[in-house]
């Protein structure tokens, strides 16, 4: 490392953050070094064996195919994604998750982003309305499904019923393969709004209010002010928002194992839960690793496509 | 008040479910499908019936160990980790700030297959020992609290260490106190998280012994609708989530603080 000078060390120092002590000038401080190992080696084991060796295991149990009573793997090579290519359940499962993603993400961000508008504030009203719209965030998916299960049962439930009021005739929307997917992606939808509507809002609170302030003064509509001052303002939550939606909306499949387990017809299986039922219900480990590293696949494009702009473009210090 | 009404039309939807819930809980199954559902008297038999169909107190007991041990472990781990990254400075620190920030895109949820392998050929299956461990390294965590770390000025390190003060001492005494309110947030939200959390402790625990509240929930709910036991299903459910409500009700600021937080990234 060459001997850099005084000031620009300090300013390299003052970047980073690190302690300015007696080594900062040399280039590596072996002491510090020592420490971080230490400090950090609790995270590293548990990070390397739950995270990153299970991508390991994925992809060597994909190559493979696992006999039935522990006799011990075979090589197939690619036969395992082969078998997927072939396989028309394989490609209905895609087909569902992106529909599913497609309503769960975007509308569950558009509602967030109206609520967090409509309860901004500190009126009473606003409190409590908010306050109505977040709880489902606190609750297991499994109690909310629970809970939807009643209200859309065809015989007796509630919302059954005044749908079959309204529309004349009687739905049972889960058991309908037309409507079973959307429905448990608009279960999705209320289970997760209130936590996006909570990131708008600490969005809508850092804008100044100066700004708002002055384009009303100069006559804009509440739309104008809102569409060109404060939504361009929002952008980098918005981004984020919707990235975590996405990453919900691949990661959550609870409330599928209490509303519908896939079906009817596997009109609501998407990929996480094809994973288990090959995993846990088939006992297809060489399938199941397949379509785990498919999925790891489609999240680390994502985190490629996302984690720079996520760096560079949200700004608020906790 | 004119100008609330989006609020009020927005919440409405949410106040249903969650008041049919309640109301249904106290009904006889029977009376639903009259279009009734809430009874007067109320009557608890939904209640002593769930509580007798499924060991709800195991599953708490469970739960209870379950979070609460793994949030003690993380919130070492997290804390060592947040401090290494946020204020010494070695080689290949970046590297390792991205390895740790990579693992929120690949949350344990998605690797539940290779993790149980893993656990059974440690020799931890069906254990909450095994359940928790994929969760012990925290890339939320540590990026929270390195943030908390980062937003304390060096000079309060400086000024310790030249009294005398170890690094080790400095971390204890006066920086971990400072991010007092970063490890509350984290510490919510991961309470939360692994309260209601289902698909991982589904596959990493198999006996009745070693259930968890949101398995048991949905083993008994799977049970009870096949006989239409709508009342019973309600009256399991509010026995899970009544202790959430209840502390939702009365630390409101807390939880939602602490969810905002959950969202700010620096």
């Amino acid at each position: 490392m060459p001997r850099r000078g005084v000031l620009s060390t300090l300013s390299a120092e003052a970047r980073t953050l690190a302690v300015p002590g007696v080594h900062a000038r040399r280039g590596t401080n072996w002491s510090a070094a020592w420490l971080a190992a230490a400090l950090l080696a609790p995270t590293l084991v548990f990070l390397l064996l739950f995270t990153y060796w299970p991508l390991v295991v994925s992809v060597v149990g994909s190559f493979q195919r696992f006999g039935r009573g522990g006799t011990a793997p075979r090589w197939v090579g690619w036969q395992n994604y082969w078998d997927l290519w072939n396989d028309a359940l394989f490609h209905q499962v895609l087909v569902n998750t992106g529909i599913y993603a497609l309503i769960a993400g975007p509308v569950a961000v558009a509602f967030g982003l109206g609520a967090a508008v409509a309860v901004d504030g500190h009126r009473r009203l606003r409190l409590v309305a908010r306050t109505l719209i977040f709880h489902p965030v606190l609750l297991p998916t499994v109690a909310i499904a629970a809970t939807w299960l009643f209200l859309l049962n065809p015989v007796s439930g509630p919302v059954a019923t005044l749908i079959t009021r309204l529309t004349g005739r009687a739905q049972g929307l889960l058991e309908d393969p037309h409507t079973a997917l959307v429905t448990v992606a608009l279960v999705a939808i209320y289970k997760n709004c209130g936590l996006y509507m909570l990131f708008f809002l600490a969005g809508l609170q850092a804008i100044p209010r100066e700004l708002q302030e002055g384009a009303r003064v100069e006559g804009a509509s509440e739309w104008r002010v809102f569409r060109h001052v404060t939504w361009p303002l929002l952008g980098p939550i918005t981004f984020y928002v919707t990235v975590t939606a996405a990453l919900d909306a691949l990661r959550n499949v609870d409330h599928i194992f209490v509303l519908t387990r896939g079906g009817p017809a596997n009109a609501t299986n998407v990929l996480l839960y094809e994973t288990y039922l090959k995993a846990f219900e088939f006992w297809d480990t060489g399938r199941a690793s397949a379509l785990t590293v498919l999925m790891v696949a489609l999240l680390l494009a994502l985190a490629v496509l996302v984690m720079p702009r996520l760096e560079r473009g949200v700004h608020y210090e906790a | 008040m004119r100008r609330d009404w989006p609020a009020l039309a927005l919440c409405l939807p949410f106040l249903g479910p969650i008041a049919f819930l309640f109301l249904a809980s106290f009904t006889p199954s029977r009376e639903f499908a009259q279009g009734r559902y809430w009874s007067f008297p109320p009557t608890l038999e939904n209640f002593s019936q769930a509580w007798q169909s499924a060991t709800f107190v195991l599953y708490y007991r469970n739960t209870v160990l379950y979070t609460v041990g793994l949030l003690a472990v993380q919130l070492v781990t997290v804390t060592l980790a947040g401090y290494a990254l946020a204020r010494l400075r070695f080689p290949g620190r970046q590297a390792v700030f991205y390895a740790v920030l990579l693992q929120l895109f690949l949350p344990p949820v998605v690797l539940i297959l290779p993790n149980f392998l893993t656990l059974r050929a440690i020799g931890l299956g069906d254990t909450l020992t095994g359940l928790a461990m994929p969760y012990i390294a925290s890339a939320y965590g540590i990026f929270l609290v390195r943030q908390g770390f980062r937003s304390i000025p060096p000079e309060y390190d400086e000024a310790a260490m030249l009294d005398g003060a170890g690094r080790v001492r400095v971390l204890w005494h006066v920086l971990v106190p400072m991010i007092r309110p970063h490890l509350a947030a984290f510490s919510v939200v991961s309470l939360i998280y692994h309260w209601n959390e289902f698909l991982w402790p589904l596959v990493a625990t198999s006996s009745n012994r070693n259930r968890v509240l949101a398995v048991g929930l949905q083993s008994f709910t799977r049970a009870s609708e096949s006989g239409a036991e709508w009342g019973l299903i309600c009256a399991g459910t509010l026995i899970v989530i009544a202790p959430l409500m209840l502390l939702f009700v009365l630390f409101q600021r807390v939880f939602i603080q602490s969810f905002t937080q959950s969202g700010l990234k620096g």
